[in-house]
């Protein structure tokens, strides 16, 4: 070879060093030789053709060109053993380890015990989650489907608000104006207006119903609905028609098929006609919009009044849907969306000294991102939740998976010898590595086959745990089966691979020579230690979690809301309100002599509600306006609800009596403080609002009251005032009572309500109830988190408790020893348990501050909060390191009782 | 008659090996190939045609004794066999019989 003139001899260029890796790495031994040598001597004559850089380019190529089967394959010996997959082979590794099983029944079932319990969980976490994802996936049009929101500036107490929902005149504007809205909808939620129920009647039977929607005829063609009777685009053409949902036309006419039936309708207006025009189903699918029925928006009353309204500032209650042409820009229309409502209602907003902004949501989006915005249609729940229940459920399969790993290293001295012996006569590492693997997976399906019909058979309970309620449907939906498929795969790899890698390494000659496990042995132990603490570390922060929700909780169902919640019935006249018979019913209730006092409401606290005003102090003008919602209320709300005054006086019967031109109102702290007025100026004074149309409304501050939680309290106190309303137009009765016999009292009632309003049903709440159902997102984390700190407890329980038998057993001869030696059953117990116990302390320590982030990231969503305090990680810390305790102990005393003579005497 | 298959390359190789005599490896065969043909064919093409002549019988190969010039790495050198040989002569007689009866075709000059 000759070297370049200007190349010392001492350097040779060398090809790439990974290249040359690669092709030891690929490259079948018997080969290697000739071809690197035909390659560095080539690759020397390219060098001085070509230089060193191009040279080494060439090699790589020349490289990736060998990696070929030709140069790949093995040479095959005589002696070689079959591939590890051979069928034969895969046969042999389900025996051996059913074999090991059966051998080995109780770690088989503290393995299998586990990894089922863990799959129910992981399984139901997964399913729940794939159906709470499936929501609007359905319509044809699914991707092109889209919700305006309006987010609004400058209001209530955080200064900003997002809502689901936006002014009514923007779906047909926005129609018209743009071409790439084919389809514009809009759904009004008469619960908004306070119409919280209807009555249905059908012939003589009644019945109330809760969530019907009203709905612009477009609606049918912009979503898809399964129609079972009816023409879906023609539906809603026709006004006083209805389409109801099949369970709804059962329960009406005991047939689905109920096309052109009528029914009398009491809701915004009374007794109105309805004919049935289509009954649907949700066999197409989830969706966010599942009311019992659908009535036009051209109808009187809410229908007349959405229609009419042209509000483009305020009125955010109409749910506003586009259908939009294939390839429209989302943001150029947000920009035109904004464009319009400047040129349309710029004036408006500018008067009401309101920012607002539109937004478009994907209709897709709208089930898994409910806590974004407030007036939700229906209940949601938001990606947030469901990715923090996909982590925990994947905790609680790692926490069982930990379980067969430790387990499996455990016993490792005991397998060692069949390792040594099957290396010896022949075994590879891949044969064994896929002999320890097919063990793992045997478990995982023996845990996954057990787990399906358990979770089949415990969906009615998990469904109470989550608040769910989902049935599955594993013969149509594909989806489920991978889902079990992939999880079972991964649970056996994740489980099985590092016992495989771990039991195949060992040296059968070291094996063989002292009986003893490689220098690794401590390695694997340390490890070993490790997965018990991760394990605990996950109970731990489950624990402290637990424990911090549930205190939230309590807290919040607990704390003073400004209000007396207790004992208070709520009876609601929405039906005959303003009527004089509401009177007549409030005189007959108040007579009993349970009753202490009654109040009317527009919207009892913790009601929704739905009525807002700017208002600006004398000396103002709109552009100092704050806005407030306000409840009509009688002369009694103070006195009913115990609310403290705290200047002025409370209403007089004469301010409800009859309506009057200058309302009077008693407002509230934060309202007082945010309009800049002084506690000792207040009463007595006039506050305005401008209308769009030259008007000025007036109202006369007769009082100011405390602060009241009227509405969720992770939400901070928004300015509020009570309207003093004309009792009979106040539909919300709330009564104090003062009773021993609830049911007596009730049936008191009743008798009062047949005898005035024998058509109308009658029901009846509790206060307390009521504000508890708020909490009902916080009550249903509070479950899931119960649920799975027991489930990660029991399993983590299980696999100490395994390890717990094996050092036991391993122990034996010295536990021997030292009772012969005098040691008690108590230092014996302490010795073995020791070892664990300390293990778990230090989990807890781990743990502490991973709670702390966690829970403080939950924590601060709530403007009412508690504080993490010490002692609830001592607390938690004390439970898990005796419920460990307690595990361990089961298999020390045991050990420690026995008889000496026996354990010293074998061998 | 029947005879093993030939690619063209194979051929190509199979000739270079026979005219190297027992002097050839894998880089004289590709130095000599692109010499002669003024192709640009890569190594690992020598070698996997090398190796399916083998694997058919028509070159027969041993290692060679270690240089220093490629780190101590042996050469594997290749031999025709009778049998390849053979083959090549087969082909070349086929050829030749072709030539033989080609009688200048007058081409077409609008072709």
């Amino acid at each position: 070879m000759s070297h370049a003139p200007n190349q010392t001899p001492k350097q040779v260029p060398k090809p790439p060093r990974w290249a040359e890796s690669f092709l030891e790495w690929f490259c079948a031994p018997h080969l290697l030789e000739e071809i690197q040598g035909d390659l560095h001597e080539a690759f020397l004559i390219e060098v001085n053709k070509l230089g060193l850089k191009r040279a080494q380019f060439w090699y790589f190529r020349e490289v990736l060109g060998f990696f070929r089967p030709f140069a790949i394959r093995r040479k095959p010996t005589p002696y070689s053993s079959p591939s590890a997959f051979h069928p034969t082979m895969i046969r042999n590794y389900l025996n051996i380890a059913f074999r090991n099983l059966s051998k080995n029944r109780l770690f088989a079932s503290l393995n299998v015990f586990g990894l089922t319990i863990g799959t129910i969980c992981c399984l139901y976490i997964l399913l729940y989650v794939q159906n709470e994802r499936s929501y609007d996936q359905h319509h044809a049009a699914a991707d092109r489907l889209y919700r305006i929101t309006t987010e609004l500036k400058n209001i209530g107490a955080t200064g900003e608000e997002f809502l689901n929902s936006c002014s009514p005149p923007i779906a047909a504007a926005a129609k018209t104006e743009f071409p790439e809205v084919e389809m514009a909808t809009r759904m009004v939620n008469p619960e908004l207006f306070g119409i919280e129920r209807y009555l249905f009647k059908v012939d003589d039977r009644v019945f109330y119903e809760k969530t019907g929607y009203l709905v612009d005829s477009t609606f049918f063609k912009t979503f898809d609905y399964h129609f079972i009777a009816g023409n879906p685009a023609k539906a809603l053409d026709a006004p006083q028609s209805i389409v109801i949902s099949e369970a709804l036309a059962i329960k009406l006419f005991n047939t689905p098929y109920a096309l052109n039936k009528t029914i009398n309708i009491t809701g915004q207006l009374a007794d109105e006609v309805f004919k049935v025009t289509g009954v649907f189903n949700g066999n197409l699918g989830n969706t966010h919009l599942m009311p019992d029925f659908f009535m036009p928006m051209n109808s009187r009353g809410l229908g007349d009044f959405t229609r009419q309204d042209n509000t483009w500032a305020g009125n955010n209650f109409a749910y506003t849907y586009f259908k939009l042409r294939p390839g429209s820009n989302i943001q150029v229309l947000e920009t035109k969306l904004n464009d319009l409502l400047e040129h349309r209602g710029g004036d408006q907003l500018r008067q009401m000294k309101m920012k607002k902004i539109l937004h478009l949501q994907p209709v897709i989006a709208i089930h898994t991102s409910a806590t974004d915005g407030k007036l939700d249609v229906s209940k949601g729940t938001s990606e947030r939740f469901l990715n923090m229940l996909l982590l925990i459920a994947g905790f609680i399969q790692l926490v069982a998976c930990i379980n067969f790993m430790n387990l499996s290293t455990a016993r490792s001295t005991r397998r060692a010898k069949e390792v040594g012996v099957r290396k010896a006569v022949g075994a590879g590492r891949s044969t064994l590595i896929a002999q320890f693997l097919s063990e793992s997976m045997v478990m995982t399906l023996l845990a996954v086959g057990l787990a399906i019909p358990l979770v089949i058979v415990l969906l009615p309970w998990l469904n109470e745990i989550t608040g769910a309620d989902f049935r599955l449907n594993m013969v149509q939906n594909g989806w489920s089966w991978a889902i079990i498929l992939g999880l079972a795969l991964l649970t056996g790899i994740i489980s099985g691979s590092y016992p495989a890698f771990y039991l195949s390494s060992f040296n059968p000659l070291s094996i063989f020579r002292g009986m003893k496990t490689n220098k690794s042995g401590s390695g694997a132990a340390y490890l070993r230690k490790s997965l018990v603490i991760s394990q605990f570390v996950i109970a731990s922060v489950l624990i402290i979690g637990a424990l911090v929700v549930q205190r939230q909780l309590n807290y919040l169902l607990q704390q003073d809301m400004g209000f007396d919640k207790n004992q208070k019935m709520i009876f609601s006249l929405q039906m005959v309100q303003g009527s004089p018979e509401v009177e007549t019913f409030r005189n007959r209730v108040s007579a009993l002599p349970e009753i202490k006092a009654l109040a009317g409401m527009s919207a009892y606290p913790g009601q929704f509600v739905p009525n807002d005003i700017s208002l600006y102090p004398e000396g103002g003008n709109m552009n100092t306006a704050q806005i407030i919602r306000f409840a009509f209320a009688d002369e009694h709300f103070l006195k009913t609800l115990k609310i403290g005054l705290l200047a002025g006086r409370n209403f007089l019967p004469q301010d409800t009596a009859q309506t009057i031109q200058e309302g009077r109102v008693i407002i509230n702290e934060t309202a007082l403080k945010k309009l800049g007025i002084q506690l000792e100026r207040a009463p007595g004074m006039v506050i305005k609002s401008d209308r769009a149309d030259g008007n000025q409304f007036h109202y006369t501050i007769v009082g100011v009251m405390k602060d009241i939680n009227f509405e969720r309290m992770s939400e901070a106190v928004d300015p509020y005032m009570v309207y003093a309303g004309q009792v009979r137009n106040l539909p919300q009765v709330v009564a104090d009572v003062n009773a021993n016999d609830y049911a007596a009292l009730i049936k008191k009632v009743q008798v009062i309500w047949n005898e005035m309003f024998p058509s109308i049903p009658f029901e009846y709440k509790f206060l307390d109830q009521e504000v508890a159902n708020l909490y009902q997102a916080e009550q249903v984390f509070s479950r899931i988190v119960n649920a799975f700190t027991m489930i990660a407890i029991l399993i983590s329980c299980l696999g100490l408790f395994g390890l717990a038998v094996f050092a036991a057993e391993q122990r034996t001869k010295e536990i021997g020893i030292r009772k012969v030696l005098g040691a008690s059953v108590g230092n014996l117990t302490a010795l073995l348990a020791k070892d664990f116990v300390i293990l778990v302390m230090v989990a807890i320590v781990i743990a502490s501050p991973i709670a702390w982030y966690l829970l403080n990231l939950w924590l601060k969503d709530f403007a009412y909060r508690i504080q993490i305090e010490w002692w609830l990680y001592l607390l938690a810390g004390g439970i898990a390191i005796l419920v460990a305790f307690l595990t361990v102990c089961t298999q020390s005393i045991r050990l420690a009782r026995a008889n000496p003579i026996q354990s010293l005497r074998s061998e | 008659m029947k005879r093993n298959y030939l690619g063209e390359f194979e051929e190509l190789v199979l000739l270079s090996v026979a005219v190297l005599d027992g002097k050839a490896y894998g880089v004289a065969l590709l130095q000599e190939i692109n010499a002669q043909t003024d192709r640009n064919i890569q190594l690992n093409q020598v070698h996997a045609a090398l190796q399916r002549l083998e694997d058919k019988g028509m070159v027969a190969s041993a290692m060679g004794e270690p240089t220093a010039e490629r780190g101590g790495r042996r050469k594997r050198f290749f031999q025709i066999t009778p049998y390849g040989l053979r083959t090549l002569e087969d082909i070349q007689n086929i050829r030749n019989s072709f030539w033989s009866r080609l009688d200048y075709p007058k081409i077409d000059p609008s072709l």
